[in-house]
């Protein structure tokens, strides 16, 4: 990977900032006082900048637990007009496995066929480890409690917002004080260390209140602990001021992702990662910046909401952000992408985008098939019987079985064995393509149409330069908001909060529209 | 002692590993500056990729040419399609980590 790559080099130190000349930015010092220059960076410093962990009644300053902070980065961007905030984060105690019950707690299994997630010819998973789940109880809650007035987040030393999907727990026994038990997921770290991390009971409560509270969970009586939990507050900066292609709007070559953006989680900052890299390689050579649609990947969802809608509190992605949800599966994710990739130059894309072009291929006649085999009531009738369908009086096609609710081409091979041995010939994912490509048919019709609807939008430019507070008849806010975001499409403006439609409908008089 | 870079990484997070990888792959010539070398690619929390959202982020990432699909597959001790009772578009895979191979692996020579 990282190392194995012949353009990558290496540097261990930390950065207190860049060196900026007349809005352009042209590399980093470095704390040793070394000057290294480049044509554009990409800042990337997660929840470092100005870190302060707390425990209890304890905070000092760090990164991550054991980790130094990073300051120099923050204040020099205030002083070249950047905005600021703050934002906390917290993480559970990780314990000793060894010291777990595990008869007490319910087993949790991986899939017994388990899938990956790479389209390259990774490994398949063969021996899996179990999770186990266990619960609070109000023995629990009433430990934690006591401890309320050393907590961090009660006493109002914790200023920064936190996620509000990963409460931690004292936070979740205040909000929901009706509930008298919380699950919690006992998740190996690995496979050669009897370390746990304690999903769902992060906590920056003074350790010897965790300890207490957590051995009156049910398994947990003999609990040693390794390591406490711990909240962690940072500087993040409002992405409102960035550009779609992450680069900031006041210093030139200057990208930030991740975590720096007011994001939370690992997939949300990889992907702003994958995207500043490619577009601040992009800059350097004068291309166009590559931009993802809301309708062509949740990357696109992420980015467009960032800056378009800012976030005070830490971003994380859910399904009902996007709108194209049946356009966004996770089973074509190669074939809405690989070939955006492949055109944008990305390396090693070639033998990617082959396999991609015989998996559409393959689909299509996988559903042609279908549309063209007729199927035997003699010879189904007894499935159909068996998952509660309606039998068969005469032959039909095989599409208008697979497009029936409780039905899955998995199943319907296994007792028709002209199915299974067509179907032989093709790999699990391509079939999987087929079936949702024709059992959903209808709702990606509605969604294409109007993802269309909106790319007519979306393919109305609008003036870089151009000064809104000049159009009267807009409201203030959208004046406001129109020149600090400076959307390039109507579509894009019309997703920007405080823009409503009788502002779309100015805009599209003044482009002339 | 450094020639000059196209483009330079600070940190070497989720986020400053997949825009290093992504630079480099697009022909960029980049510097990974980290402040500790023995943390790249840290999983600073749960010991997991993917869940429900999450999980097709990481697919969308690897079919851009990233490299945290492929990391996760290398270094799982468990895998789950979340949300198979529901329609398609709820799919989401999600994979438990063993949190010192994903760091080990994304470092790889
Ligand atoms: C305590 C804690 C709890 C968390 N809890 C959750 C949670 O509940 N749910 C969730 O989804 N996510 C959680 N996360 C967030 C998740 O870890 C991050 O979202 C993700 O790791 C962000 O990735 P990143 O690449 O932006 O930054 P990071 O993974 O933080 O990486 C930043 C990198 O930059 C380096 N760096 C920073 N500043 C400098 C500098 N000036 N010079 C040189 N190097 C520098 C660091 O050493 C590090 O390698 C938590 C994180 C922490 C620390």
């Amino acid at each position: 990977m990282l190392e194995g790559h012949p353009n990558i080099d290496f540097w261990q130190e930390t950065v207190p900032g860049m060196i900026v000349k007349n809005g352009v930015c042209t590399g980093i010092v470095t704390s040793l006082g070394l000057e290294i220059l480049s044509d554009s960076v990409v800042l990337t410093n997660g929840t470092f900048l100005n870190g302060l962990i707390h425990i209890g009644e304890k905070n000092f300053g760090g990164g991550r637990a054991g980790e130094k902070s990073a300051t120099g980065i923050t204040e020099q961007l205030l002083s070249l007009g950047f905005e600021s905030g703050r934002m906390k984060t917290g993480t559970p105690p990780r314990i000793d496995g060894r010291s777990l019950n595990y008869d007490k707690m319910e087993i949790q299994l991986g899939d017994a066929l388990p899938g990956k997630f790479s389209y390259t010819d990774t490994p398949v998973i063969e021996k899996q480890l179990p999770c186990y789940i266990t619960y609070t109880s109000e023995d629990v809650h009433e430990s934690l409690r006591e401890g309320f007035d050393r907590s961090p987040m009660f006493n109002g030393r914790i200023q920064g917002l936190g996620p509000r999907y990963c409460p931690s727990i004292e936070d979740k026994i205040n909000r929901f004080a009706d509930k008298d038990r919380h699950q919690l997921f006992v998740e190996p770290e690995g496979w050669n260390t009897c370390e746990i991390y304690v999903n769902g009971f992060s906590s920056s409560l003074p350790e010897d209140v965790q300890y207490k509270a957590l051995r009156k969970v049910a398994g947990f009586e003999n609990m040693k602990m390794f390591r406490p939990g711990y909240a962690i507050e940072y500087d993040y900066f409002p992405p409102t001021q960035l550009n779609m292609n992450l680069e900031t709007k006041l210093i030139k070559n200057l990208f930030f992702a991740g975590q720096i953006n007011g994001t939370t989680g690992y997939e949300e900052a990889a992907c702003q990662g994958l995207m500043a890299g490619i577009n601040a390689h992009l800059a350097i050579l004068d291309r166009d910046p590559f931009i993802l649609k809301r309708s062509e990947a949740y990357i696109g969802v992420l980015i467009d909401d960032l800056v378009n809608k800012g976030t005070n509190e830490p971003y994380r992605m859910f399904t009902s952000r996007a709108e194209y949800r049946i356009l966004l599966r996770q089973d074509n994710a190669d074939i809405r992408l690989t070939p955006i990739a492949h055109k944008l130059g990305m390396q090693g894309m070639d033998g990617r985008l082959e396999r991609v072009n015989s998996k559409i291929e393959n689909a299509s006649r996988i559903e042609r098939y279908f549309d063209d085999t007729s199927v035997d009531p003699v010879l189904i009738n007894d499935f159909l019987d068996s998952v509660d369908s309606s039998p068969l009086r005469q032959k039909v096609k095989a599409r208008s079985i697979v497009t029936r609710p409780n039905i899955d081409i998995k199943d319907m091979r296994r007792s028709l064995p002209y199915l299974e041995s067509y179907l032989s010939q093709y790999d699990e994912e391509t079939i999987t393509i087929a079936e949702v490509s024709m059992k959903y048919d209808g709702y990606i019709r509605k969604e294409q149409e109007m993802v269309d609807k909106m790319d007519r939008l979306e393919s109305v430019k609008l003036a870089d330069h151009f000064d809104y507070k000049t159009l009267k008849s807009l409201s203030f806010e959208a004046r406001e908001k129109l020149n600090q975001i400076r959307p390039r499409t109507i579509g894009q403006a019309s997703r920007i909060s405080g823009v409503s439609p009788s502002d779309i409908s100015v805009l599209l008089v003044h482009v002339g529209r | 002692m450094f020639p000059k870079y196209n483009v330079i990484v600070v940190g070497a997070g989720h986020a400053g590993c997949e825009a290093a990888v992504a630079a480099a792959n697009m022909g960029s010539k980049v510097l990974l500056v980290t402040m500790n070398m023995n943390t790249i690619a840290q999983m600073s929390c749960n010991p997991a990729m993917g869940g429900v959202a999450k999980g097709q982020i990481v697919r969308e990432i690897d079919a851009l040419g990233g490299y945290s699909g492929i990391v996760t597959d290398y270094s799982m001790v468990q895998f789950r399609m979340l949300n198979m009772s529901k329609g398609p578009a709820m799919w989401s895979p999600r994979a438990q980590s063993d949190r010192m191979m994903f760091a080990a692996k994304w470092r790889d020579a």
